[in-house]
């Protein structure tokens, strides 16, 4: 039987524990009852009382006024959202909050688009009859921040700002202090947004109903001309953004609240350092190096260029002598569209992307697992899990909007895991931090299926009916040297047991994991062992569960999806296997490359022994940011032809011999799939500057000009293609994405897929695989007369080697790089905090400025890689994963001596 | 002399002390609780008691305690609200300085019949001497085994706590008590929750008043028939009363419930009659929230019955013509008393106290403090009525918690009763009397 209550006598169906104020804007239209504390992503306050109605039991009773955003519909009630009384109730409230609130509208920041403005002239106010009392109109203004404003003189005390950083963002940086009418909003400990802890998430400005709390672009306020949805080009997380566009300009981004993956939220890169797209720095025009200096060239010369020098080089010395390494930034349609142009165009394997250097052992680990490279869950399965593992990540900085959710989760009395050599803002919410010695993930983990073993935790059904390979597996489990491994990881075993008794016995428990786990000598390995840990605890198939890479960058699932790899085409289709290449040959109706590719390591040392010839990236800065610069840089110092199509002058750019101007997101349509396999439409927002062209079509231009006919880049046109050959794209298409896009597997219905391997793995029965912990060489060769381990991280307000985030605000936050050296470290080699020291490696040294922190056991130090100034992967090693070949970034064996 | 059930042996020497208390027949009601009865039944003679809550609102206990939720597996807790900040109102503190162990004897024995582990005494931090008290009552407690873990071998364990609060009125208010008592910023929570379900810590809790868990103690021990048999009606017990104001006998009285109010203004057991002979001009009746009467109300109803100190004989009117019991903070004004003053007085309390989320309690208080000093500093005009009647009719009901009506009520009654009184200080600013000497004399202005 549905429930029924009335609003004006009307009966409607109600739902149970909705509030008054749902069921009324679900049946009487968003607009009809005002409000103002309350908002879309925070839980109701009761505040403002704006919101009240008149309540009734009986269609004829005695009515009472109820605020409607948090008390819940009763069975049966008569509900007057709009009474006399009620609006003249409605009326005296604002009246009293205008009392205190300076009345210049005309001249404020937010007038025409301001919600206290809107509620005052929808409840009909037109004075005030109070005489001019105490208020506080003489608030300073707080201009201190690079992105965050306020001015409490137009504060309203709804508190929105607070509940908004600490329910969405959890920062805890706002708060209300004094009592009753001296209540006022305070930043830390009474302190300016710069000197607080404030992490510019954005937040607060955007729930802010008045210009109390805003920031530099005026966001909520922009009169824009058309507001785009599109898709954030910073991490894999995904974040929906509702751009304001005038004149064919960025002005302001906010967050919008029907988005799934971030409800109302972003991080300062998403909503705050979008102003690198026109910056002055933009290449905007083709460029050929001449005499050893860039000279602008027209398109049809670059292309004219490109095309002979291709032509030429496959004639002399065949195809497998070009390479091309795609972009996790670009679009799934234009990652496509290289890896198309590679094989079937030039016809060679030779393509790779920037998941190589990141999870690329994700992708193998659990292919060879589960039968599918892809987290296996949804970012939503957070609200139904009961203990979360973290490894190698942190989420809080490089994954922030998720990081804020499982702050919350954490916060909500949920277990949390962390695994990770470092005190990640993560740990302080954590029940276990097992601080191990970077490069020891596999040996924890394999203490920890040990002990799931021994505490007889398995969890015997589902390894029985669903997974293969078990016993053997657990031989060898039961096989280890646990004080051995206890010694090297430098993890208590007693924490480790806690630890997995706990991850073993949640009802529902998810793993996450980042780069501190791909980017080692045994990263796929460690990935194997997390989806052992899954599948010994059957924690795989459900709500709440799974294993979950958090993906680095925007589109990196995207890219290996679209083939950009050796070794697998579009859709990960075996190239080892023939009946795959003559699906693709038929497909393309050409001929298609048999011979496995080079992964992107491979190719710098094809380079140097002369066997690859021509390299086209796209949107990478391999000197900056892949490892061992020197080597990087001799082998692409000896390629015939460099072609690197950039934004900016990234030092790999400078060593190209053309440079084709890209266009950003901004500038360009297509799709991303984002970290839990989401396939988002990116729309155009403003027109690409100067002669910048979108990446698609400069690959479209080159196959023309290669001879290969292909359409203009359209997103539309190339998933399309992009469906026929990619089983699991089979039911996309860009008109039906709709705004929260879709995950994958879309069936041909348009049906998608939140969660895999819900009764049987991809590949049938999940497999179990055991992989002993191996000291990785770099500590073996180099340990003893390099007695520190250096591991490279990322901060929050930079995205990776900070081409974009430099050319933002942001670098006002965070300036440069720094090394985070322990107290103890730093005592034993009389280094003070901000001084200079010189890192040296096996391979190198750079200077860094030394930042003392607990954030890192003695032993260990960390860095970021954001600054060309400071060349941190001059020191890092070209070791890589043996199986899918991501370098070794984590683990760095140095020494440190005062500069 | 009317019975006492509370106070009974507050007269006899040491009785702060564990030794005299339980010599006297202290903790005898835990004895009984968990020796020979079960959780249940204690709740059951706390519902035959008719108890109802001595915090103010005067909710029966005996259903509150039922209403708590059990979820297995989940903590409860019961929390005591030693607050005690309403003006006016002084009797708990009174019975903690005095018999501290009645309080500390209720609070195991309800905490046996709530299935708490762990329960708390927030008190307010004025009060952090009387906190230095409980805590040596606690100390000996736990040293002769009423309090730890397996008391008297029942296999029940308590911990008892006291947290002192830091100086608000609000977080007497039960929900901003909870916040506090988290750590909290105290500031009332929009309910549901109520505690009930969702209190401490998320858990189900229950909050009473020192005076409610006392009383705990003589139903546990008589039963609770017997304990229903004092007093009047659906008044059940003993209350305790704040006596102030213009009377001969301030102080703390324990009374039946029932006794008319003219015998507990005049009689000499209670308060001894108006001090200097002057005449009774209004009494504000259950501390400083409820509705001021006239004297002619107090004394009788609108139909001419006697008025009882009971919570349905004050009540009897409703609003126009009567009040409520309160918290039992009974405070009497002499014809030479100006209403418009004391009026001022209490508004800038709540002015004071409000904790400022509701915008009609926020900035309400403030202006009805504003308007009544503008009308004290002979600025105020014929409207300034109307208005005040107007803030005060936008705050009652239409707030998160009950201190937005303690504050409305107060101005809506003395408009109500003493309308006059307003238009004269209107109509002829001279008539009050040296408002400024009145002001400085009190430290209320600044310079
Ligand atoms: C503003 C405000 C202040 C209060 N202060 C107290 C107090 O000091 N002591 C108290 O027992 N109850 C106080 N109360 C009532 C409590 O909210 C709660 O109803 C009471 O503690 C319940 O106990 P009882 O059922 O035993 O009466 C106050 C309520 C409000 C709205
Ligand atoms: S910007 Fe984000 S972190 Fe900073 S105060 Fe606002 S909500 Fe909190
Ligand atoms: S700053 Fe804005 S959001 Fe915060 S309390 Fe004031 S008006 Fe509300
Ligand atoms: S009514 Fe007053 S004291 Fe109570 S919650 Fe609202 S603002 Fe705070
Ligand atoms: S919107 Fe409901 S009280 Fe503010």
């Amino acid at each position: 039987m549905s429930k029924i209550a009335y609003i004006d006598n009307q009966p409607f169906e109600m739902k149970d524990g909705e509030t008054i104020l749902s069921f009324i804007k679900r049946n009487s239209g968003e607009d009809l009852v005002p409000t103002l504390c309350d908002a879309p992503n925070l839980d109701p306050y009761g505040a403002c009382r704006v919101c009240s109605v008149d309540v009734a039991l009986k269609s004829d009773g005695p009515v009472k006024a109820q605020a409607s955003c948090h008390t819940p519909v009763m069975e049966g009630s008569y509900i007057f959202p709009s009474t006399p009384r009620i609006t003249k109730l409605r009326k005296n409230i604002v009246e009293l909050v205008l009392t205190d609130h300076p009345l210049d509208c005309l001249t404020c920041e937010v007038n025409n688009n301001c919600e206290l403005q809107t509620v005052a002239a929808k409840v009909g106010i037109r004075d005030v009859r109070y005489p001019a009392g105490k208020n506080h109109l003489d608030k300073k203004k707080d201009l201190s921040h690079p992105y965050m404003t306020s001015d409490f003189s137009k504060c309203i005390n709804c508190a929105r700002c607070v509940r908004a950083c600490d329910e969405v963002q959890g920062q805890f940086v706002l708060s209300m202090a004094g009592r009753g009418f001296d209540s006022h909003i305070i930043k830390g400990m009474n302190t300016t947004f710069n000197e607080s802890d404030c992490v510019s998430c954005g937040a607060c400005a955007q729930a802010c109903p008045t210009s109390a709390i805003s920031d530099v672009f005026e966001s909520k306020s922009v009169v824009p001309q058309e507001k785009v949805r599109t898709v954030c080009t910073y991490c894999g997380v995904g974040c929906n953004l509702d751009v304001a566009v005038a004149d064919n300009k960025v002005k302001s981004i906010q967050a919008p609240f029907d988005a799934d993956v971030n409800e109302g939220h972003t991080c300062l890169k998403g909503r705050y350092a979008f102003s690198f797209y026109d910056h002055p720095d933009r290449l905007r025009e083709p460029m050929i190096k001449k005499n050893g200096k860039f000279e602008e060239v027209s398109w049809d010369e670059a292309y004219d260029f490109i095309a002979s020098r291709f032509t030429e080089i496959k004639k002399t010395y065949g195809p497998d002598y070009i390479a091309g390494i795609s972009s996790a930034r670009c679009t799934n349609e234009e990652n496509y569209l290289m890896q198309k142009f590679m094989r079937v165009v030039i016809g060679t394997n030779n393509i790779d992307s920037c998941a190589r250097v990141c999870h690329s052992p994700t992708a193998i680990g659990m292919q060879r697992t589960f039968g599918t490279g892809a987290a296996t869950n949804s970012i939503i399965d957070l609200q139904y899990t009961d203990c979360m593992m973290v490894i190698g990540a942190n989420p809080t900085a490089s994954h922030p909007v998720t990081g804020a959710k499982m702050k919350q989760v954490a916060m909500k009395g949920k277990t949390l895991i962390i695994i990770d050599p470092r005190k990640t803002e993560l740990t302080k919410y954590a029940q276990f931090h097992l601080q191990l010695r970077p490069g020891t993930n596999a040996a924890v983990l394999n203490m920890m299926l040990y002990y799931i073993i021994k505490e007889g935790l398995e969890d015997k059904a589902f390894i029985e009916s669903r997974t293969e390979g078990y016993e053997e597996f657990k031989k060898e489990i039961l096989a280890l040297n646990i004080p051995e491994l206890e010694k090297v990881s430098g993890v208590d075993r007693n924490l480790v047991r806690d630890a997995a008794v706990a991850y073993a016995s949640a009802k529902n428990a998810m793993s996450f994991h980042g780069l501190g786990v791909t980017e080692h000598s045994q990263g796929t390995f460690t990935v194997m062992l997390i989806a052992d840990l899954a599948m010994i605890t059957g924690n795989i198939g459900r709500r709440g569960v799974g294993v979950n890479p958090l993906r680095g960058q925007n589109n990196v699932q995207g890219a290996a999806d679209m083939g950009c790899q050796p070794y697998q085409g579009a859709g990960y289709l075996d190239l080892k296997d023939p009946e795959v290449i003559s699906k693709y040959e038929l497909f393309y109706k050409s001929p298609f490359p048999k011979e496995i590719g080079y992964k992107i390591p491979e190719m710098y040392d094809a380079s140097l022994n002369d066997r690859l010839k021509a390299v086209w990236i796209i949107g990478e800065d391999l000197v900056q940011t892949d490892p061992n610069t020197h080597h990087v840089k001799k082998a692409l110092e000896k390629l015939d032809l460099l072609i690197v199509q950039e934004l900016f002058m990234s030092e790999t750019a400078k060593m190209a011999h053309v440079i084709l101007p890209g266009a950003s997101f901004l500038e360009k349509s297509g799709t991303f799939t984002n970290g839990e396999r989401r396939i988002q439409r990116v729309n155009k927002v403003v027109d690409p500057v100067g002669n910048t062209k979108a990446d698609g079509q400069i690959i479209v231009d080159l196959m023309n000009k290669m001879g290969y006919p292909e359409p203009d880049y359209d997103p539309a046109v190339q998933l399309k293609e992009i469906s026929g050959i990619v089983p699991f794209f089979k039911g996309v298409k860009w008109e039906e994405l709709g705004i929260n896009g879709k995950q994958w597997p879309v069936l041909e219905d348009g049906s998608d897929t939140e969660i895999l391997h819900l009764d049987t793995f991809k590949r049938g029965k999940g497999k179990f695989i055991h992989n002993a912990f191996k000291e990785t060489a770099e500590i073996v060769d180099h340990g003893k007369e390099f007695p520190y381990i250096i591991t490279t991280v990322r901060e929050l307000e930079h995205y990776n080697s900070g081409v974009m985030t430099r050319r933002t605000r942001n670098s006002r936050i965070l300036k440069e790089d720094v090394l985070l050296i322990n107290p103890e470290d730093a005592r034993k080699n009389s280094i003070g905090d901000g001084e200079l020291v010189t890192v040296e490696s096996a391979r190198g040294e750079i200077v860094i400025k030394a930042k003392i922190s607990d954030e890192m056991k003695s032993g260990v130090m960390s860095t970021t890689f954001h600054f060309p100034e400071i060349m941190m992967n001059v020191i890092t090693s070209s070791i890589s994963d043996s199986e899918a070949k991501c370098p070794e970034y984590k683990v760095v064996a140095c020494r440190i001596r005062k500069k | 002399m009317g019975k006492k059930l509370l106070l009974k042996n507050d007269h006899i020497t040491g009785i702060q002390g564990y030794d005299v208390y339980r010599r006297e027949g202290g903790y005898a009601s835990v004895e009984k609780a968990l020796k020979t009865m079960t959780p249940e039944a204690v709740v059951e003679e706390v519902k035959k008691s008719g108890l109802r809550g001595r915090g103010g609102a005067g909710f029966p206990t005996g259903m509150k305690w039922s209403f708590l939720a059990k979820p297995p597996g989940v903590a409860r807790y019961l929390v005591c609200n030693a607050d005690e900040s309403e003006p006016g109102t002084f009797k708990d503190r009174y019975l903690m300085e005095r018999i501290p162990h009645l309080l500390i004897e209720g609070m195991i024995t309800s905490s046996f019949a709530l299935g708490a582990n762990t329960s708390y005494i927030y008190i307010r931090g004025e009060y952090y001497y009387v906190a230095r008290i409980l805590e040596k009552a606690i100390d000996e407690a736990y040293a002769n085994g009423w309090l730890g873990q397996n008391i008297l071998g029942s296999g029940y364990s308590l911990d008892l706590y006291v947290q002192v609060g830091a100086g608000a009125y609000i977080c007497g208010e039960e929900t901003a008590l909870l916040e506090s008592l988290e750590g909290k910023r105290g500031n009332p929570r929009i309910k549901p929750p109520f505690p009930a379900v969702a209190g401490l810590y998320g858990c189900p809790t229950v909050v009473n008043n020192v005076e409610t868990i006392a009383a705990v103690v003589p139903i546990v021990n008589d039963g609770g028939d017997e304990y229903a048999k004092v007093g009047i009606g659906k008044s059940t017990g003993t209350k305790l009363i704040s006596a102030s104001g213009h009377i001969n006998k301030p102080g703390v009285y324990e009374i039946e419930m029932g006794i008319t109010v003219e015998d507990f203004i005049y009689s000499d057991e209670y308060c001894g009659g108006i001090r200097n002979g002057k005449k009774l001009k209004a009494v504000v009746a259950g501390g400083s929230s409820v509705p001021i009467l006239p004297a002619h109300l107090i004394l009788k109803t609108s139909a001419g019955e006697k008025r009882l100190m009971s919570y349905e004989s004050l009540a009897d009117g409703g609003f126009a013509t009567g009040t409520m019991l309160g918290s039992g903070g009974f405070i009497v004004m002499d014809e030479d008393t100006s209403i418009v003053k004391n009026l001022w007085n209490f508004t800038r309390f709540y002015h004071h106290e409000s904790c400022g989320q509701c915008s009609p309690c926020r900035e309400g208080t403030g202006w009805m403090e504003k308007i009544l000093h503008r009308i004290l500093e002979g600025h105020g005009s014929m409207s300034d009525v109307d208005l005040l009647w107007d803030i005060q009719g936008k705050i009652e009901g239409k707030t998160i918690c009950p201190l937005g009506d303690a504050a409305a009520w107060p101005v809506a009654a003395a408009i109500r009763h003493f309308r006059s009184e307003f238009e004269d200080y209107i109509k002829n600013p001279k008539n009050i009397r040296d408002v400024k000497h009145y002001y400085r004399l009190n430290n209320l202005v600044e310079a």
